[in-house]
């Protein structure tokens, strides 16, 4: 099989992603920098919210929020911002909690109900969106717009799952910097590594792609890909999970390593799942990580490893994706998605399926029903 | 008989709200007319002050001044809330966040420019403040 | 004649930096004994100062004050952060360079004082220049 014959929109996208960060880069930089300090001061939680890959944004950012602004980070799922949080922890205190909500397109109504309903109570909200005149973007007091060209190839999410991280971690380094939790010089050198691992890691794409391409030939006929991350790993995993379901309506679950163990360590056929997991070094759960990895062992599950440690730390029957270290942990789910971003990929263009099932009318359907009415609580 | 009320009001940030007459108010409505009027907020980083009412430009200044003195520093050892908050703990204490007044033919006995406001050191907040008026034994 | 040398330093939070030392070094390497000596940063949160050297606890009532006087409020129209912000102003008040009277090969004031790099948002990587001019013996 010839693998440039299976090229496609997730492999294309993982493949200019050193190109389209800069971008972000340069767009995000100087208007995260106007965030006023005196608001930045009273933000005494911060809340993260959006829908699919947009709320991943927020729990692959969990990890920078914590390590450089030293405030309490709370990713939160859209429906549970906007329909079930209490009141109490909107508005408290003047510009508290800041709430950050996500969007490419700024039309969503859930994450429009949530900045909504952050205005009711007097909560601080900043938009991270493509497109400043949406609904989002005007209804949040401060508004930044990611500045991906129009008409690009952004399905199913990849480039802009990155480009929600790289905006949230230029604002968590914004607000540690105005905290004074950062100094001057770790800032500059946590921007400038923002981009070089990307650049570091980029070099890698081209070997990953192939191994990729191998795996997805083996692994098509799967029953189902059973994904494992911890903290902001999650994230990571998470969104492999999702990629399975967007690009080839593949059945898939996740989970942490703790809760695996309980649970999904009991599903059937083990030799016919294929398992991934996300285990860095700094991860503090890594040992558990490396307890879990034995376990797929044990099941003899075809596996894959994404992680920042050497090969040898793992079973030789499992396929590793070594990454270079990243310089500052919290950066490596900008990049560690990518393995099987590919792998979904050529999955899909091997087995000659669309992306978002576009080959059966019924899933068409899904387009009136995604937003739904809004409802301010 | 003595007569108490809870006044509530939403301020703004830093913001100087005139409540004269909503004080005035209350002592009226308490039917008493000779004795006093205590005033108190039972907040930390508001406070209330009598100061000339005609000019809002001089409230301005007030603030100002306050923030002259009491900078919105963000090394204060009070870091438990924010930069306002712990600046606003000091302009509360300063300021004072309450007062007597004399009661006389039911009205608080109030120089023609004077006025009483309630000063915001954060917010936007909802606050209130307590009258109380006690009548001449 | 004139000699020019540029010196690197890293600094940290607060930091009073000794560089008398370095400014010696400038002017031996020079071989310059009368003329004038200036020692400045171009850079606008830093600064070039001159201290009495009867004790280590005079620094650090110098940083309290300089902190006291200019402190770090988050309420400056300049928005980086509070020390940035502040940092200009201390340098800008405080000043970024200074000029000695080089006499006989010594400075006039060597006996009593020594010259510091002065740090407004620290740690970072600095940079400042030690000018001699005047003539060789």
């Amino acid at each position: 099989m010839d693998r440039k014959s299976y090229d496609n929109s997730l492999l294309r996208q993982a493949m200019s992603m050193e190109r389209y960060a800069k971008i972000v880069y340069d767009a995000v930089l100087p208007q995260v920098e106007k965030l006023p300090m005196k608001e930045v001061w009273d933000a005494q939680k911060i809340f993260i919210s959006g829908c699919g890959d947009s709320w991943l944004a927020g729990i692959a950012a969990k990890a920078a929020f914590e390590s450089v602004t030293k405030i309490e980070t709370n990713p939160m799922r859209a429906i549970e911002f906007s329909r079930i949080l209490s009141n109490k922890n909107l508005g408290y205190s003047p510009n508290t909690p800041l709430v950050i909500l996500i969007s490419f397109s700024g039309s969503g109504s859930r994450v429009v109900e949530c900045a909504r309903r952050c205005n009711k109570y007097g909560a601080n909200t900043i938009a991270i969106t493509n497109n400043p005149d949406s609904l989002l973007g005007k209804e949040c007091r401060y508004c930044i717009c990611t500045g991906l060209p129009k008409g690009d190839e952004y399905q199913p999410g990849l480039i802009t799952y990155n480009a929600s991280m790289i905006t949230l971690f230029l604002i968590a380094l914004r607000i540690g910097r105005v905290r004074n939790k950062i100094s001057y010089l770790e800032c500059e050198d946590m921007q400038k590594e923002l981009l070089e691992h990307i650049s570091r890691c980029q070099k890698e794409y081209e070997g990953f792609a192939e191994r990729a391409f191998a795996i997805a030939q083996r692994w098509k006929d799967l029953k189902a890909e059973d994904f494992i991350g911890d903290y902001s790993d999650y994230a990571t995993a998470y969104f492999g999970s999702a990629k399975v379901i967007e690009c080839f309506g593949g059945y898939t679950t996740y989970d942490d390593s703790e809760d695996w163990c309980h649970i999904n360590y009991f599903l059937s056929d083990p030799e016919r799942i294929g398992r991934v997991v996300v285990a860095n070094e700094d991860t503090p759960s890594y040992k558990r990580l490396k307890e879990t990895i034995a376990a797929v062992k044990i099941l003899q599950s075809p596996c894959v490893i994404i992680s920042d440690a050497k090969k040898e730390e793992f079973p030789d029957t499992m396929e590793v994706f070594s990454f270079p270290k990243a310089k500052y942990f919290w950066m490596q789910p900008l990049v560690q998605h990518i393995p099987f971003d590919m792998i979904a990929g050529y999955i899909a263009e091997i087995k000659g399926i669309p992306n978002f099932r576009k080959d059966d009318e019924r899933y068409a359907a899904m387009g009136d029903q995604r937003s739904g009415e809004i409802v301010v609580l | 008989m003595a007569y108490m009320e809870t006044i509530k009001l939403e301020t703004t940030f830093e913001g100087m709200h005139d409540v004269t007459q909503e004080v005035q108010d209350v002592i009226r409505k308490s039917g008493i007319q000779e004795g006093i009027a205590v005033i108190n907020c039972n907040h930390t980083t508001a406070g209330i002050i009598i100061t000339s009412f005609w000019d809002k430009r001089g409230h301005v200044d007030i603030q100002e001044e306050l923030d002259k003195l009491i900078p919105l520093r963000y090394d204060y050892r009070h870091d438990f809330d924010t930069p306002t908050d712990a600046a606003g703990h000091i302009k509360s204490a300063i300021c004072g966040t309450g007062m007597t007044l004399i009661v006389h033919e039911g009205r608080a006995m109030l120089g023609s420019s004077q006025g009483i406001l309630f000063c915001e050191f954060d917010g936007p907040r909802s606050r209130k403040f307590f009258v109380k008026v006690i009548p001449d034994l | 004649m004139v000699f020019t040398k540029e010196y690197e330093l890293v600094t940290g939070r607060d930091l009073l930096t000794k560089i008398t030392s370095k400014v010696d070094e400038a002017i031996k390497e020079s071989g310059i004994k009368d003329g004038i000596v200036v020692v400045e940063t171009r850079y606008s949160t830093a600064g070039i100062l001159k201290i009495s050297r009867h004790g280590e606890e005079i620094l650090d009532d110098i940083v309290r004050e300089m902190r006291r006087i200019v402190p770090a409020r988050i309420n400056y129209y300049h928005q980086d952060s509070p020390e940035n912000a502040a940092g200009h102003i201390k340098s800008a008040l405080y000043g970024s360079s200074v000029s000695l009277i080089l006499k006989d090969g010594r400075l006039y004031c060597e006996d009593s004082q020594d010259l510091y790099f002065a740090e407004y948002d620290g740690p970072r990587n600095r940079t400042y220049a030690v000018c001699v001019m005047g003539e060789k013996a």
